[in-house]
């Protein structure tokens, strides 16, 4: 008597529930995580995540040669859901690998959560002075607003993702009812410095008024990179270009009739749900020594209501509140002299999650590891028992 | 005292200036012709100083600095006699002419000697100041050359050069710290200032003391236009200067006036002549410390006098760091650094190791037995008592630098290790322990010196993202712990293999397979707190960077071991490895351990970069190398001799569990 055949669909919850499955993915992240650690000397960090941490598949040309850690991460928590909840048994001898399982899904559920809807960037402030938003460290933004009109509630921006995309010829035209122009956005240059057009150099797309991006290698800190696209309208007829660029000190002006308008590149801005004002920074020192013991930042927090909060953010003791959490990150001086404080913002949903997959993981771990530890005493008892019984 | 980069216009003022200033006390090179009384040397080992940071006794400094120079913490002379470092530092200090004839500066190459233009004598390693004299001014040169370059350009003889350099430089940076109380000046410089000083040729406490008369005749003389006074006065204060010199760098052992703006950093004797002319108030005590200090200048050829007066500035020391509550863990860290432990507990585990191995030899000698496991306790207890003691001095959890890390996962071994063997009594567990533990302690000790030398102590200040005891206490002791359990498992892994391959106890399988239980327990011990380490590191990172995970070296080498065990346990489970495969797996388990341990540190990227690792690299891949022969051997050796039976899984297990 043959055995029935397996349903495809069996066949490949089986496989997907399977041991080797695991196994082989374990082996998959142990390598990706040797070769994207190793990448990070040529490289830097950012370009390691995007190769090897951050990607479906690792390419060799257009020919994906193995597979990266997001797929790596997204099997693995498929096969953990198949084999380490339906297929396992549901016995008691089970119920610390079950408890570490639930633990692993949620830190995986945190980092998926993190990827899909955080922001993070940084703020900086100097004493005295209050900041109500917060700054992207890598991506750019194209901002146009009314400069007779300046309200930040008003300004139109475009986010990184429609344009940075824009390399070589490739352009897109971006229209709004509250314009009277349309903005064409093309030539992305994702690191540049902008420079008199000379024999000794090849400006990377259109030169405008003599100037044309110097086109540099990816900084190995993704936030050095300094960004440029060129834009350009069509106003009454007549096209008017410029160059774009992250470190621009002013905005390209417009002139359409009697409104005026300004276009900016810089970092993505995300609002704050409350404005941080810096009364004092304040950085020790251990004694005889140029070394930090301590940054502090004295602040308030002034909500839009306008009520006020003194809190003190230090290394190791950020503010969270309202969805945002500020931690100690620079400081430094300004040309003035005033001292500033830079701090690292991060909106995450699941930033606390972790924490709570930790004390999940290791109750299972103790649980699971525990209940052998008592079986193997118990048996090693046994049998000095039964040597001891024997010798008799 | 910290350890800056060499400057060669410093230190070649400071030798000439050093050179011409002590004259009165050269003494013929090398000779020894004064030795302290014991009493006398615990009065200066438990004086207060200021170094790195934080307050320790000056026998900390005297072990630290002939550790760096010497490789050892006692000094051998050319007659044979031995010198412990607070007699070396204390001669140096105050016979400097002398200390200069002592061979302290370990040279390991020859090729160091020829770079600075000197021959090599013989065979020997050990070079006084003086037989290095003539090559100073090139070592200065090449020393700058090469703090210059990228660390990761140097070649080796350009890192032992450097080293050399520093080691030169911090020489002089002592013998300064008494050069001023040494220094006598010219008072007959005006009609005027010869009535006020009086005697000829006074030490600088006698300037200190007519400060304020020598002021008032700077400012007569400025307001009445005598440039005879007024020139007089620069001649002076150019006096003056020259002897601020000599202390630009040396040892900080007066704390500071009430009045001081930085109450935290203690003084020089420098500091207190700045702060005497400026008419910083309230210097009665700093005065009276420095009086002292060149009381005991003038009388240190009479042994009664020298510590009579060396009793006077030690109470006078002694009360004002109590009054500042900085004096009480001093006696304590004396004695941690007079006890040893570490040293000792090493001996113990190496006598334990070879008895436990004659006890394999005649099991029925059990006494030999009970010997080991005495021995290793006692180990096990010396560096207990070295880590607490570590842990108080400084009031910090365990482990904080890659020095402690050595200690305290060499300690976790040896418990685990005797944890194992009294569960399963197989006389496998505790020989393990014991050899790891030797192995661990002799690493420890030869990592010192390199720690001392990048961050000038090995319970040196800490950054300030690493000021926090809560993340200390929990994340780095547990990574630790779970790094413990990865190497004991490599360790257990070894035994298996070797034993197999020498046929040992080979009509024992229950030998075997109680192994393999054993180190199967060590892998879970080590994943569990592997896993609690690592996610408590992101949440660490979490609170002080804004991010759980970054991908940074550091926290991929913990990623690695916690994949590892997991794969080595789940290829168990799913039957995809017998014993032979998991006992290699282990083998590599350590391979992994030691290279998230070390490894990701030699990449010098980052967040995680710290420690002192020139040279790691040789010894990391010398391991490497040596635990892929280990497994190759096995392999062929498994399929030669079929060890497990035919290599087939178990039939597929139904669920993962």
């Amino acid at each position: 008597m043959s055995a029935k055949p397996k349903s495809f669909g069996r066949q490949v919850f089986d496989v997907l529930s399977s041991f080797w499955l695991c196994c082989v993915l374990l082996l998959a992240l142990f390598v990706l995580t040797i070769f994207g650690t190793l990448h990070q000397v040529e490289h830097g960090l950012y370009d390691a995540k995007q190769v090897y941490f951050h990607s479906w598949f690792l390419w060799f040309g257009s020919v994906p040669i193995f597979p990266g850690g997001l797929l790596c991460m997204s099997v693995l928590s498929l096969n953990l859901v198949c084999g380490g909840f339906i297929r396992i048994k549901w016995h008691a001898r089970n119920i610390g690998v079950l408890i570490v399982h639930v633990g692993i899904v949620l830190l995986l559920g945190s980092g998926l959560t993190k990827i899909l809807t955080s922001q993070e960037g940084h703020l900086s402030v100097v004493e005295g002075d209050s900041q109500n938003f917060f700054e992207s460290y890598q991506l750019w933004e194209v901002a146009i607003w009314e400069l007779n009109n300046r309200d930040a509630t008003k300004e139109l921006v475009i986010e990184d993702n429609f344009f940075s995309d824009l390399e070589g010829d490739a352009s897109r035209t971006f229209t709004s009812e509250s314009l009277p122009f349309d903005l064409v956005l093309n030539g992305f240059v994702p690191n540049c410095q902008v420079l008199p057009v000379g024999p000794n150099w090849s400006p990377a797309g259109k030169p405008v008024e003599g100037y044309g991006f110097l086109s540099k290698p990816k900084d190995l800190e993704a936030e050095r990179n300094d960004g440029g696209i060129h834009a350009s309208v069509t106003v009454d007829g007549e096209t008017h270009e410029a160059l774009l660029w992250g470190l621009q000190r002013q905005p390209w002006a417009i002139q359409v009739g009697d409104r005026a308008f300004a276009i900016a590149m810089r970092h993505e801005r995300y609002p704050m749900p409350y404005s941080i004002r810096l009364e004092d920074f304040i950085k020790e020192e251990h004694p005889g020594m140029s070394m930090a013991k301590a940054y502090r930042s004295k602040v308030v927090q002034v909500s839009p209501t306008g009520s006020e909060r003194p809190v003190l953010i230090q290394m190791n003791e950020p503010l969270r509140d309202g969805g945002v959490v500020l931690f100690q990150s620079s400081f430094g001086k300004t040309q003035t002299n005033a001292e500033y404080s830079v701090f690292s913002v991060v909106r995450n949903p699941s930033d606390k999650w972790p924490e709570y997959s930790m004390w999940v993981i290791t109750v299972g771990l103790l649980v699971a590891f525990g209940r052998r530890l008592i079986t193997f005493i118990r048996k090693q008892s046994q049998r000095r028992q039964r040597a001891a019984g024997a010798s008799r | 005292m910290s350890r800056q980069n060499t400057s060669s216009f410093l230190l070649r003022g400071v030798t000439a200036l050093l050179l011409l200033c002590v004259p009165a006390f050269a003494q013929d090179p090398g000779t020894r012709t004064y030795e302290w009384d014991s009493e006398t040397i615990e009065l200066f080992q438990t004086l207060p100083v200021q170094a790195d940071g934080r307050v320790k006794p000056m026998d900390t400094i005297a072990g630290l600095n002939l550790l760096t120079f010497n490789g050892k913490r006692t000094l051998k002379l050319e007659d044979g006699s031995k010198l412990s470092s607070a007699e070396w530092l204390m001669d140096v200090m105050f016979f400097p002419e002398q200390a200069k004839g002592y061979p302290c500066f370990r040279i390991q190459s020859d090729e160091v000697l020829t770079a600075i233009g000197l021959e090599a004598t013989g065979k020997r390693d050990w070079y006084s100041y003086n037989q290095l004299l003539s090559g100073l001014t090139k070592l200065e040169d090449m020393g700058s050359e090469v703090s210059d370059k990228e660390a990761k350009q140097r070649t080796v003889v350009e890192i032992q050069v450097l080293k050399l350099a520093r080691d030169v430089h911090e020489f002089n940076d002592l013998i300064g710290t008494l050069a001023i109380a040494r220094f006598s000046f010219d008072s007959e410089v005006t009609e005027t200032f010869t009535n006020l000083l009086g005697e000829k040729r006074p030490g600088i406490l006698h300037l200190l003391d007519n400060a304020a008369g020598i002021q008032a005749i700077v400012a007569e003389s400025r307001d009445g236009q005598n440039d005879v006074d007024f020139n007089g006065a620069q001649t002076l204060f150019g006096q003056l200067d020259t002897a601020l010199q000599y202390n630009q760098h040396g040892i900080t052992f007066m704390p500071p006036p009430t009045t001081a703006s930085d109450q935290d950093t203690w003084w020089r004797l420098a500091d207190l002549i700045i702060a005497r002319f400026q008419g910083v108030p309230e210097l009665e005590s700093q005065m009276q410390m420095y009086g002292a200090l060149e009381h005991l200048e003038h009388v240190k050829g009479d042994p009664e006098s020298f510590k009579a007066g060396l009793k006077a500035l030690h109470e006078t020391l002694v009360s004002a760091a109590k009054a500042r509550g900085e004096y009480g863990m001093i006696p304590k860290e004396v004695s941690l650094y007079k006890a040893d432990v570490f040293y000792r507990s090493l001996s113990m585990y190496a006598i334990a190791f070879l008895l436990c191995a004659v006890s394999w030899m005649a099991p029925k000698q059990r006494w030999l037995w009970w010997l080991s496991w005495t021995l290793v306790g006692i180990g096990f207890i010396l560096d207990t008592y070295g880590i607490t003691m570590r842990c108080i001095i400084r009031h910090r959890p365990p482990v904080v630098t890659l020095y402690d890390t050595i200690l305290f996962i060499t300690t976790s071994i040896v418990l685990v290790g005797m944890i194992m063997e009294a569960i399963t009594k197989q006389r496998i567990a505790l020989p393990v322990a014991a050899l790891l533990g030797c192995a661990g302690m002799f690493f420890a000790g030869s990592y010192e010196m390199r720690e001392i030398a990048s961050a000038g102590d090995t319970m040196a200040s800490v950054v300030a993202v690493l000021d926090t005891n809560y993340y200390l206490a929990i994340h780095v002791t547990t990574i630790a712990l779970g790094y413990a359990g990865g190497l004991l498992a490599g360790g257990m892994a070894h035994v298996w293999v070797l034993a197999k391959l020498f046929g040992f106890r080979k009509d024992q399988p229950q030998f075997y397979k109680s192994l393999t239980r054993m180190t199967y327990g060590v892998v879970c011990f080590s994943l569990l707190f592997a896993v609690f380490g690592t996610i408590m590191g992101g949440v660490w990172a979490n609170d002080s960077w804004g991010r759980f995970w970054g991908w940074d070296p550091k926290e991929n080498g913990a990623l690695l071991i916690c994949l590892w065990m997991l794969l080595i346990l789940h290829a168990r489970m799913g039957g995809y490895i017998r014993e032979h495969g998991f006992m290699s797996l282990c083998i590599i388990g350590g391979v992994v351990v030691s290279a998230s341990w070390w490894g990701v540190n030699l990449l010098s990227v980052g967040l995680h970069s710290y420690g002192f690792t020139d040279g790691a690299w040789i010894a990391l891949r010398t391991f490497w190398i040596a635990e892929a022969v280990v497994i190759a051997i096995s392999v062929v050796h498994r399929f030669l001799t079929g060890w497990d039976g035919p290599n087939k899984p178990k039939p597929p297990v139904a669920a993962a569990s």
